[in-house]
């Protein structure tokens, strides 16, 4: 399927509150997919009630004082549960903070991290991701 | 006068035009993000526009632009005798700018200045920001002619200007509110801060990779230099993730700054001998030079500077570009003794019903990021037991004092 048939059957949600990140990830993205973004935890809830998409990238940490993030998390169960058939990729700029049991729980898809001590964003492993996910999805 | 010459005129018009806006910007990155609206929307026909990190700096240059750029193309004969320095590449751009758009052989480059091809060179390098503590670097833009960048890649340079510009303003104002609120969790805020701004500083890179793809794919003929200085940002970019952390790092170490006691006339000295004043005249009096103070000196120092640096701002357009400084003692009425330290300016001065909000957390006139200077300057001087005080002439000019406890006192 070419990448202008892929642009308008493949929609993807990016969820973060870091504009800056909001705007990277959609240029990494819009000249392939369909890219919707939302800053907050509202927004993405009425977004996915209304819409389906195939793949969410979601910053867990959506307000800086959710050190717990637990409003990442609650979006990330409401995908799991009402959207089983999205994938989700965590993008996190916060690695320490990341409880891996909980993602597990959730069976999260992919991942990333935004920017790693000393190493840049895995530009080239963000898209083979999501090149692996939309093959799955079988568009 | 000829049409050609007039054309050149206008030229150099608009730039002075842009100089006036320039003035009315709240901040470098404003002055960006304008000279790109106006280079997007054709209004204007500008073969570079330079984005630099300093608005002084940037101010300082094109102050002395002024002055190159004001051609007289009724004199046919004049020249560009002006000494150029090297590293003067906005007023060549100017110059350059005005001698293309003109074909009177009376508007032409005088002997002795580079061709223009090696000017042409000039106007592709852009200037990387990579000493100063403001962060960031430049990008320079320039039009589409042979060699140049097509629409789709100046969009692309657009788009990294305004996560650089945005970056830049939310940087500061992280840096400071942090700073001011989060005093009892240093080592959690000083964390936290440092994972956000890696965390912003992450996205240049990406930005960075679709630029150098998209040249790629698009197979333009562009300036091999293009590449250098895509990977010139890169390593910029890296370069100032170091640098947050030093960053963070002298944040503990401010917070965490102890009070000693020293000579108050001497930081003075030291500040007024380091500080670039802009071509502003300072005038220093002093009762003595042995004023005793005990308080924070790296804070005491940054909140005189900020002093100065608002005064310096102040009077960019004045005529009259002075600086008294003095320090006096005196004792009150209880007889304890005090250190007065006056800073007036001969700038703008400001208006009556604003005077009692410099002090307010995020007011500023200058960037809608900023307004922490005075708010923290004000914190520094009440911590250390004294008071400021502001007083002001609209047009005129202002005077900060800051008054201190003397702890001793010699002539």
């Amino acid at each position: 399927m070419s990448m202008s048939t892929l642009k308008n059957k493949v929609n993807i949600l990016v969820v973060d509150d870091q504009d800056n990140w909001r705007l990277a990830v959609t240029r990494l993205l819009e000249n392939s997919f369909k890219v919707q973004t939302v800053s907050n935890l509202q927004d993405a809830e009425e977004v996915i009630n209304n819409s389906n998409f195939d793949v969410v990238i979601l910053d867990v940490r959506l307000i800086d004082e959710d050190v717990f993030n637990v409003g990442g998390l609650s979006l990330l169960k409401k995908l799991k549960t009402e959207r089983p058939k999205t994938k989700v990729i965590i993008l996190t700029g916060y690695p320490d903070s990341i409880r891996h049991e909980i993602l597990d729980s959730f069976a999260v898809d992919a991942l990333l991290y935004k920017a790693p001590d000393g190493k840049k964003f895995d530009v080239v492993g963000f898209r083979k991701i999501i090149g692996e996910f939309i093959s799955q999805s079988g568009k | 006068m000829s049409n050609s010459a007039t054309n050149a005129l206008e030229a150099v018009k608009l730039s002075l035009d842009i100089y006036q806006l320039v003035q009315n910007a709240a901040n470098t990155f404003d002055i960006c993000r304008l000279a790109f609206d106006l280079f997007n929307q054709n209004t204007i026909e500008v073969d570079l526009m330079f984005c630099i990190t300093d608005t002084k700096q940037f101010q300082h240059f094109m102050t002395s632009i002024h002055f190159s750029a004001f051609i007289d193309t009724e004199k046919s004969e004049r020249h560009y005798s002006r000494d150029i320095g090297k590293d003067n590449l906005i007023r060549k751009a100017l110059i350059y700018r005005a001698v293309l758009s003109s074909a009177d052989p009376g508007v032409r480059l005088i002997e002795g200045l580079p061709e223009i091809e090696e000017m042409k060179s000039w106007l592709l390098m852009p200037i990387i920001s990579a000493k100063q503590n403001n962060l960031l670097g430049l990008l320079g833009v320039f039009r589409k002619t042979e060699g140049h960048f097509s629409l789709i890649e100046r969009q692309y340079f657009n788009v990294l200007m305004e996560t650089i510009a945005h970056f830049e303003l939310r940087n500061m104002a992280i840096i400071t509110t942090k700073q001011l609120e989060r005093e009892r969790t240093i080592n959690e805020s000083a964390t936290s801060l440092l994972h956000e701004l890696y965390n912003e500083l992450g996205t240049i890179p990406v930005h960075v990779q679709i630029i150098a793809e998209s040249l790629r794919e698009s197979k333009a003929v562009y300036p091999p230099v293009v590449d250098q200085h895509l990977d010139d940002i890169d390593s910029e970019a890296e370069e100032i993730r170091n640098r947050t952390r030093i960053r963070v790092d002298e944040v503990k170490k401010s917070l965490f700054s102890k009070v000693e006691q020293f000579n108050l006339y001497d930081l003075l000295i030291q500040i007024t001998h380091s500080m670039d004043l802009m071509g502003c005249d300072l005038k220093f009096d002093s009762d003595g030079k042995s004023f005793i103070v005990n308080c924070k000196r790296r804070d005491m120092e940054d909140a005189i500077r900020n002093i100065f640096h608002n005064g310096i701002y102040a009077m960019v357009d004045s005529p009259q570009k002075k600086i008294n400084v003095q320090i006096t003692n005196f004792a009150d009425d209880n007889n304890r003794h005090w250190v007065k330290l006056s800073l007036a300016d001969t700038g703008v001065g400001i208006e009556p019903e604003v005077i009692n909000r410099i002090w307010d957390i995020s007011y500023s006139t200058k960037d809608p990021a900023g307004g922490f200077g005075l708010y923290w300057t004000k914190h520094v001087v009440e911590d250390a037991g004294g008071e400021i005080i502001v007083t002001s002439q609209p047009g005129h000019g202002s005077e900060f004092q800051i008054i201190l406890p003397l702890i001793s006192k010699s002539s």
